[in-house]
């Protein structure tokens, strides 16, 4: 089955509604605030392209959601320019997270029934700092499976909890909420040589927490995001090969 | 139980510092174009360039990135396009000058960081709350507060009314310092948000602490005192920092509108003398 419309992007005002609802579900544990905005009506969105979004397709995992909308956004949007306007709207972005709500939330089962704002409305432009003073933008649910499907193509699914969509993976976390880390070519070749279980996604494991004492986490992309940081003084770490990148870190992240 | 801390052994090279003075470069006002306009020979004397690289590593608190020079590029002045990877900054944008090895990739020079700003690059005549153009809105300026960092201003990149007209940034910069009405309505909020950053326990003894506690200390004298270190405090017979603010606050202000002439101005401004 599939609700093929065209694409759209809230208006302003949507968006600052739809910021105000997330906090009151969360508060009263009540999805029903949801119903207060149609995404689909002239009054809270415009229609930005005739490129048509399926609305009801289901997604495997966020990977697959950001490869689809990566098809989407060329198909609508194929060139820099075109792009520009919309690549940091928030209220773009918050309208694509609003028509798969039910599926980013597993139908508003997940932490407190919703996660925290900035899941949904992407920290940009605006706000940028209303829900924290250092960025958080990379925990958006759609854009930054975009933004790094776009950079590292069907390399990119290492960064993705392949389980389901309603997850983010918690390589995101570490390593591209560091801006060491983040948009490097050679640190996704590494933690692809790394970290793939064979099939492009992580091994179980990769992200875990570190508790040193147990012995947990050596070879942890939290360590690494944090010793990266240190290499990165020294080196010009952005010039370091995959290869160079794992001599360097030291014990526990050898390829 | 393994190593905490990373790296399992070291190996120490040597690393040279370029100096301030060493080499000249400006930013403009959108700082999207950083310029070299020179260095000194002797910094680019020291490695061989075919198989050293110089950069500019440029970074804030969301990105990091690195802008290299080639040597056959090598003519002044160098103009840094900073707008092709950084669309908008988050926290105070810095750069370095920085030379690498290229076999071991080993940053082998580099100078101290520098913040991005179209100020003259002299410490002594920068403001000491820097201006850094953002998009925010509908919003003239805003004080903005990274952990780790001195405050400083987020001002509107391009003011776009309802009807789709624009202000640009130099009418925005002349607007917040200059501007006697504007400047009497939002100057006395901010400076009563940073004093209460510059006073947490966290902050009050960092380089951009105790520099705002001087200049307080120079427009409203007294009610500052030196610990044993020779680090600024208020003095002991405050409770707290509230009671401090609310009791120096006022005269810091009269003072400091005095001193910048916004009384004056806004009276001229309003009679058109």
């Amino acid at each position: 089955m599939e609700k093929l419309i065209q694409l759209r992007t809230f208006r302003k005002e949507a968006t600052d509604q739809f910021s105000e609802l997330i906090s009151n579900v969360r508060k009263d544990k009540d999805k029903s605030y949801i119903d207060l905005i149609d995404p689909f009506d002239d009054e809270y969105s415009e229609i930005i392209s005739d490129t048509q979004i399926d609305t009801l397709k289901i997604f495997e995992n966020r990977f697959e959601l950001g490869r689809y909308i990566y098809e989407i956004i060329n198909q609508a949007f194929p060139d820099r320019k075109s792009k520009s306007p919309f690549i940091n709207n928030p209220d773009f972005w918050s309208w694509i997270a609003f028509i798969y709500l039910e599926q980013l939330t597993k139908n508003f089962t997940v932490k407190n029934i919703m996660r925290r704002n900035e899941h949904y409305i992407p920290a940009i432009g605006r706000f940028r700092k209303t829900w924290s003073q250092i960025p958080i933008h990379y925990r958006h649910s759609i854009r930054e499976p975009y933004r790094i499907f776009s950079q590292f193509g069907e390399n990119s699914k290492i960064y993705f909890n392949p389980k389901d969509v309603c997850f983010a993976g918690n390589m995101i976390e570490t390593l591209r909420s560091r801006k060491a880390t983040a948009n490097h070519p050679t640190i996704n070749d590494y933690v692809n040589l790394k970290y793939d279980r064979g099939d492009g996604f992580a091994k179980s494991g990769a992200s875990t927490k570190v508790v040193p004492e147990k012995g947990t986490g050596k070879s942890s992309t939290v360590r690494l995001g944090k010793i990266y940081k240190r290499l990165n003084k020294n080196y010009c770490a952005k010039e370091l090969s995959s290869i160079q990148i794992a001599e360097k870190v030291g014990p526990g992240f050898e390829i | 139980m393994y190593k905490k801390s990373g790296a399992g052994k070291s190996t120490p090279f040597k690393k040279s510092t370029i100096l301030q003075k060493e080499f000249d470069w400006n930013v403009n006002d959108e700082i999207t174009l950083l310029t070299i306009n020179s260095i000194d020979e002797k910094v680019l004397n020291e490695f061989d360039l075919k198989n050293h690289t110089l950069y500019i590593n440029a970074w804030d608190s969301d990105q990091d990135e690195v802008f290299k020079i080639k040597s056959e590029n090598l003519k002044f002045p160098i103009k840094i396009d900073l707008s092709k990877k950084f669309r908008d900054f988050t926290g105070l944008p810095r750069f370095a000058l920085k030379i690498f090895e290229d076999e071991s990739v080993r940053v082998v020079s580099s100078s101290k960081s520098f913040i991005m700003t179209s100020e003259p690059n002299d410490e002594n005549k920068q403001s000491l709350i820097r201006m850094v153009p953002a998009n925010i809105g509908s919003q003239i300026a805003r004080l903005a507060n990274t952990p780790n960092e001195s405050p400083y201003l987020e001002i509107n990149r391009e003011f776009v009314t309802q009807n789709g007209e624009k202000i640009g940034l130099s009418d925005i910069k002349n607007l917040i310092k200059n501007d006697p009405t504007f400047c009497i309505a939002f100057w006395p909020n901010i400076i009563k948000e940073i004093f209460n950053l510059a006073l947490d326990e966290e902050n009050i003894g960092e380089k951009w602490g105790q520099k705002l506690l001087n200049n307080k200390d120079n427009i409203a004298p007294g009610n500052i005192t030196k610990d044993k270190e020779g680090y600024l405090k208020i003095m002991s017979n405050y409770n707290s920092n509230e009671d401090f603010i609310k009791d120096v606050l006022p005269l810091y202000l009269n003072n400091f509108i005095r001193k910048m002439k916004f009384d004056s101005l806004l009276f001229s401004k309003l009679k058109g003398n």
